[in-house]
């Protein structure tokens, strides 16, 4: 942990170097986001709801996984730029040193970008919530903040899962961006309004409607099932099965001799 | 135009070499329709009365990922943004081609190779589809004849706004964060994140008069049918307008930089 912490202000004595060159792209970052929120806001105004939820809802759902994606990205980035790692022989070094591997990558680099996107995801949070209509008692928001820190879990456990595979192909896989960039940017919606084939998908191989759909239906009032409420937590034998398959895939790895 | 071709075929065989990620490129677009397509039927579930009909939305899911290399605005060549900033440009000044002609034409000739490979299969695919989710080619012979010359427009327009960028960055050096702030800027204006006729009335006609909506926009709407008649040629002589205007600009900006330019040495 105090490894950890020093990783972390080494990157930001390292940031503190480009002040400008970090500023702009944290704007950029904040408006690629505020577009996205607009183009919500506009698809509202032609149409009245979508698949049953309103727009606050909506909102509730898109902040939710903005928030929980920006600071997985934040923290995992070291993860998304593994395939380089391997590549050029870096991940060897890695290994070498008396440390766990997944703490040296986290460690290794932050995006800090990513904090224009958590930005939006709280400004819409303080517009959101006291218009969605949820009475915000203990368990619900235990629930909000569940599905904060499960998101976040899962947001990290697949970028574990995208490097892991990286330790069978050796090259980073496009088509996993499916689910890494796919869940954030139709992760804004529910995933039930994409028909059913879709939300089986992203509840058992992609659990990201675990953490939106489910319990956003509880939490509106759409379904009064418990279980309903505790999805999220179907993350963390989530997390447990890609953290197995990393050990796996460490243990098999054979460096590419560069 | 010898040259020209040069490029397209050096393109085409860039993306041959890396078959695996040209399948992988296909398959993320094409999820990509589909997810979208999907997004709006439940939309349309809630309201049919408005600017676009579903049937034209899906037309216009498929045709914008099909083509989604040669309109993306924000795809710089790096391996140009890399030699400003590092200062092999100095090679190309030599070279007996004038530099903005060079670059464009590989900017032009580097799109075509990479959407080439993209959208037939997705064209092919999307129009045999079952039901409500098939491309439909229900677009007049004329109409079509408007379409082609509008892509062609089109792609010159983004790339002589990408030549912009390019001499831009001659005289800021540093391009990550300004790619950043533009890319984000462009995917909404010219319609990449939501179809431009969802936007409210007022925006669509600022953005009327802007370069954007005649970047990928109006092609797009051409083959879906929802722009039709003199408002076509209306478009495709703004288009014209707009690419005249940026290549002069950047014809004088290129001078400007070239002249300005001290290449450091070592």
């Amino acid at each position: 942990m105090i490894l950890y912490i020093q990783y972390l202000k080494a990157y930001f004595m390292s940031i503190s170097q480009y002040k400008k060159s970090a500023i702009l792209t944290i704007i950029g970052q904040f408006l690629t986001s505020l577009f996205s929120l607009l183009g919500i806001n506009f698809l509202f105004s032609q149409f009245n709801s979508l698949g049953g939820f309103t727009y606050e809802e909506i909102l509730l759902c898109y902040s939710n996984i903005t928030f929980a994606f920006s600071l997985a990205e934040f923290f995992a980035r070291g993860f998304d730029t593994f395939p380089y790692l391997i590549s050029d022989g870096r991940f060897d070094r890695i290994l070498l040193r008396p440390r766990g591997a997944i703490l040296q990558i986290l460690g290794a680099t932050f995006e800090i970008s990513r904090l224009g996107r958590l930005f939006q995801a709280i400004l819409i949070y303080i517009w959101v919530l006291p218009r969605s209509k949820i009475v915000w008692n203990f368990f619900n928001i235990f629930v909000l903040l569940e599905i904060q820190i499960c998101g976040f879990v899962l947001f990290v456990s697949l970028f574990i899962l995208y490097a892991t595979i990286c330790f069978f192909t050796t090259q980073g896989l496009e088509i996993f961006n499916i689910f890494t960039d796919g869940s954030r940017e139709f992760g804004k919606y529910p995933f039930a309004v994409y028909g059913d084939k879709v939300l089986k998908i992203f509840t058992y191989v992609v659990p990201v409607a675990c953490i939106q759909y489910y319990p956003i239906s509880y939490l509106t009032g759409k379904t009064g099932n418990m279980l309903y409420a505790f999805t999220p937590l179907f993350v963390i034998p989530y997390t447990v099965l890609v953290v197995i398959f990393w050990k796996i895939g460490v243990k098999k790895y054979t460096s590419t001799g560069s | 135009m010898r040259t020209f071709i040069a490029y397209i075929k050096i393109s085409l065989s860039n993306q041959i070499q890396y078959k695996i990620a040209s399948y992988a490129g296909v398959i993320v677009q094409f999820c990509w329709a589909v997810m979208n397509i999907l997004l709006y039927r439940t939309f349309y579930l809630s309201n049919n009365n408005t600017n676009m009909s579903f049937q034209q939305v899906v037309s216009y899911m498929w045709l914008q990922q099909a083509f989604y290399s040669l309109f993306a605005t924000w795809s710089l060549d790096s391996k140009i943004l890399n030699s400003i900033v590092s200062g092999s440009v100095c090679y190309e000044l030599c070279r007996p081609m004038k530099l903005y002609n060079s670059w464009f034409f590989q900017n032009v000739a580097r799109r075509i190779g990479k959407a080439l490979p993209k959208c037939i299969p997705i064209i092919l695919v999307s129009s045999i589809l079952p039901g409500e989710f098939r491309l439909r080619w229900e677009i007049k012979s004329y109409e079509f004849f408007a379409f082609i010359i509008s892509m062609c427009l089109s792609l010159v327009l983004v790339v002589s706004f990408c030549m912009l960028i390019y001499i831009i960055v001659f005289f800021i050096i540093s391009p990550l964060g300004i790619k950043m702030i533009l890319s984000a800027l462009l995917d909404f204006m010219t319609g990449a994140v939501i179809p431009l006729a969802f936007f409210p009335e007022w925006m669509n006609k600022i953005l009327a008069i802007s370069p954007f909506t005649y970047m990928q926009n109006i092609p797009l709407q051409i083959f879906c049918g929802s722009i039709a008649g003199f408002e076509i040629i209306y478009s495709l002589f703004m288009q014209t307008i707009w690419v005249l205007i940026f290549i002069l600009v950047g014809n004088i900006l290129m001078q400007k930089a070239i002249k300005k330019v001290i290449v450091f040495g070592g």
